[in-house]
């Protein structure tokens, strides 16, 4: 167990938390500031991995047509219907699991920058003594800066919004709001297997939730690095696949978002199905709207 | 149906995975290390769950009281800081803090037999450190950056303070011949007048300063979090040049001056011997508490001295007792369980020791440790929370 431990310190949290220290002494001492390039820093490293993610969203929204075309068709024979969707996803080059890397890369990240923060911005005898044992010996410039300026617009960034109340709030909600936003973006629209579409419906609910309620109970600095981050992958998934999932508030009602609650709306509502498919009618012809599309793409590109 | 079994199953396990990971990543639990304080034959131990001053018997660890703040109800869960006890004027004095609680924050003076509180300055931010007590006075620091008198006959503070510092003062106050010498996580060491609370001079150094300078005649001698040891004139407070010494990590203690050589830990496991007029470290130091176990250790506590011998605490558990840079004993003889971050405190005959997490007091005997025998008795074991 303790080697497990070392392991991660001297892989994750020791390289990580270094890098935001040089970055806070390069920065004028704004830790807040450190945790933005940081984020930067961070999305960029990971672009390998999430661009493909991205493209995926993509691609699997262009899908969606074919895929309720096969459901239409194979609906009754589940074996058959799953057999003929992983035959679409091949020839088209998705993969449907794409995106669990890219957020199993990133929960090493987020545990590893929200340790890294409570020990940088310590502010008791014990988070000190741990953080004098985690700088690297080179970086001993550091040691003058100790403690920290932990303060952003008088807020303390090592404590949580549950601490600090008031206007802190507005972070978790920005988390959530942000990363809904983000989630939207990339999950398909409801589509031809409804279980999927379901899936990706609650997801685009629930992953916001779920974060929201982190940020609710971890220290403001890693809301920062959240915000930052979903920023930054709203911007890359719009340039990949668009910016109309940023018009959330085209079709959004109430009756939509309770049915993005039940799940037993298996994704025949939501603000997606109302701005991409131009009515039920015709996105239930799945076997002509394919066609549809491509008469368009012919039409572009005279 | 099986569908929404399915979908149920899955935001019932996101929403799990949430709260795992919230508790997995909640705000540690601050902590200070256990005060420890002997004053004849009387044992002060902040320790237990929920922390609370223990009064014990110094030669059988009997307890002769308690104290815990009227109106705070002991809970496990609630996260409290000590400061160690000072004793003085026939009072025994501590600083408590508890999130939340601001109508109990403060100093409080308590009857050290019984442990019945006498009275109370409430301030409203956490004394990590172990007021200091002069003249019927008692000075101390808190995290909010101020440093405060109060009289003992008044109960009251005293005119003219507090003084304000640019950060936490978390080491405690050295007050010698009417100045209070402090040190601030501000990397600045102020000299006040005592009566006053007039700053006399102000000298910045490289680091954060968290613990009590050491006055040897007219200079004094001070670790910071840059790693290094500075000498100062204690009338000027003139930075002694010709005086370099630096560590390998951040220097958390007061140095001790044994014989002709100024001891000092680091947090880089080491104990050095230091010329007191260059800083040069002295042949055959340092010793690395470290070679104990052939792995890294760290020193938090104080050097103290019994005897001939010089003895150091560690992170990793061990208390040493060191000779010519050579380890004359250690203990436990096994790995240790716990931490010890408090510095052991020499009274008569007697070594005493609090372990961070147990909470547990120890007692060696001086002499034996000197021949070279490092062997405890268990004084104290606080009872266990609810």
């Amino acid at each position: 167990m303790g080697s497990i431990t070392d392991i991660w310190t001297v892989a994750i949290l020791q390289p990580m938390l270094n890098a935001l220290l040089w970055l806070y002494s390069v920065l004028g001492d704004q830790f807040w500031l450190a945790i933005m390039v940081f984020t930067v820093i961070i999305r960029g490293a990971m672009t390998p991995l999430m661009l493909p993610q991205q493209r995926s969203a993509k691609k699997m929204q262009e899908l969606q047509p074919k895929l309720k075309e096969l459901q239409k068709k194979y609906g009754k024979d589940r074996e058959r219907l799953s057999q003929e969707q992983m035959k679409l996803y091949r020839e088209a080059g998705v993969n449907p699991m794409g995106g669990c890397l890219p957020m199993l890369v990133q929960f090493p990240i987020w545990i590893g920058l929200y340790q890294s923060i409570i020990q940088a911005l310590g502010y008791q005898p014990l988070q000190l003594v741990n953080l004098s044992q985690n700088i690297y010996p080179f970086m001993q410039g550091v040691w003058a800066e100790v403690p920290l300026n932990r303060f952003f617009l008088g807020m303390d960034l090592a404590l949580t919004p549950q601490q600090l109340g008031g206007l802190t709030f507005a972070l978790p909600v920005l988390v959530a709001f942000t990363s809904w936003l983000q989630t939207k973006m990339t999950t398909p629209a409801g589509g031809g297997d409804s279980q999927a579409a379901g899936m990706g419906q609650s997801m685009t609910l629930m992953m916001p939730l779920m974060f929201g309620f982190f940020s609710l109970n971890f220290s403001t600095g890693l809301s920062f690095y959240f915000i930052v981050s979903n920023i930054i992958g709203i911007i890359t998934q719009g340039f990949i696949s668009g910016w109309e999932g940023l018009l959330f508030w085209k079709g959004l009602s109430l009756s939509n978002l309770s049915g993005l609650l039940s799940p037993g709306a298996k994704g025949q509502s939501g603000p997606e199905k109302s701005k991409k498919e131009p009515s039920p009618t015709v996105s239930q012809k799945g076997s002509t709207s394919g066609k549809k599309k491509r008469k368009k793409k012919r039409r572009r590109k005279r | 149906m099986t569908k929404r079994i399915r979908m149920i199953g899955a935001v019932l396990l996101l929403l799990l995975l949430g709260l795992v990971l919230s508790g997995c990543g909640a705000t540690p639990v601050a902590q200070n290390w256990p005060g420890l304080t002997v004053d004849g034959d009387t044992v002060y131990a902040i320790t237990g769950a929920p922390q609370e001053v223990h009064i014990l018997d110094a030669e059988t660890g009997a307890v002769k009281a308690t104290f815990m703040p009227q109106g705070i109800e002991g809970s496990a869960a609630a996260v409290s800081y000590w400061s160690p006890v000072t004793v003085g004027d026939g009072l025994a004095f501590v600083g408590f803090f508890q999130d939340r609680s601001d109508a109990s924050n403060g100093l409080y003076a308590i009857d050290p037999e019984t442990g019945q509180q006498q009275w109370r300055v409430l301030v409203n931010s956490q004394i990590l450190s172990k007021p200091a007590y002069a003249d019927g006075v008692v000075y101390f620091g808190t995290t909010d950056k101020m440093v405060y008198a109060v009289d003992v006959d008044s109960e009251g503070i005293v005119t003219g303070w507090p003084f304000e510092t640019d950060s936490a003062v978390w080491a405690s106050p050295l007050v010698v011949d009417g100045r209070v010498y402090v040190a601030s996580m501000d990397h600045v060491l102020y000299c006040l007048d005592a009566e006053t609370g007039e700053e006399i001079w102000q000298t910045e150094l490289g680091g954060a300063i968290a613990k009590q300078p050491l006055l040897v005649g007219d200079i004094l001698y001070v670790g910071a979090f840059d790693g290094r040891i500075y000498a100062i004139e204690a009338d000027s407070g003139q930075v002694v040049e010709g005086f370099d010494f630096q560590a390998g990590n951040w220097i958390w203690s007061t140095p001790l001056l044994a014989g002709d050589r100024l001891f000092v830990t680091a947090l880089d496991g080491f104990l050095y011997a230091l010329d007191p007029a260059t800083g040069d470290v002295q042949a055959p130091y340092p010793y690395n508490s470290g070679d104990i176990d052939g792995g890294k250790d760290v020193i938090r506590a104080n050097p103290v001295q019994v005897g001939e011998k010089i003895v150091i605490a560690t992170e990793k558990g061990y208390v040493i007792s060191v000779e010519d840079a050579q380890q004359v004993c250690s203990w436990p003889s096994g790995v240790p369980e716990f931490a010890v971050y408090t510095t052991p405190v020499v009274s008569g005959e007697k070594l005493y020791v609090i372990q961070q997490l147990s909470g547990q007091v120890y007692v060696f005997d001086a002499s034996a440790l000197e021949t070279g025998v490092c062997a405890a008795n268990l004084l104290y074991t606080p009872p266990e929370g609810d």
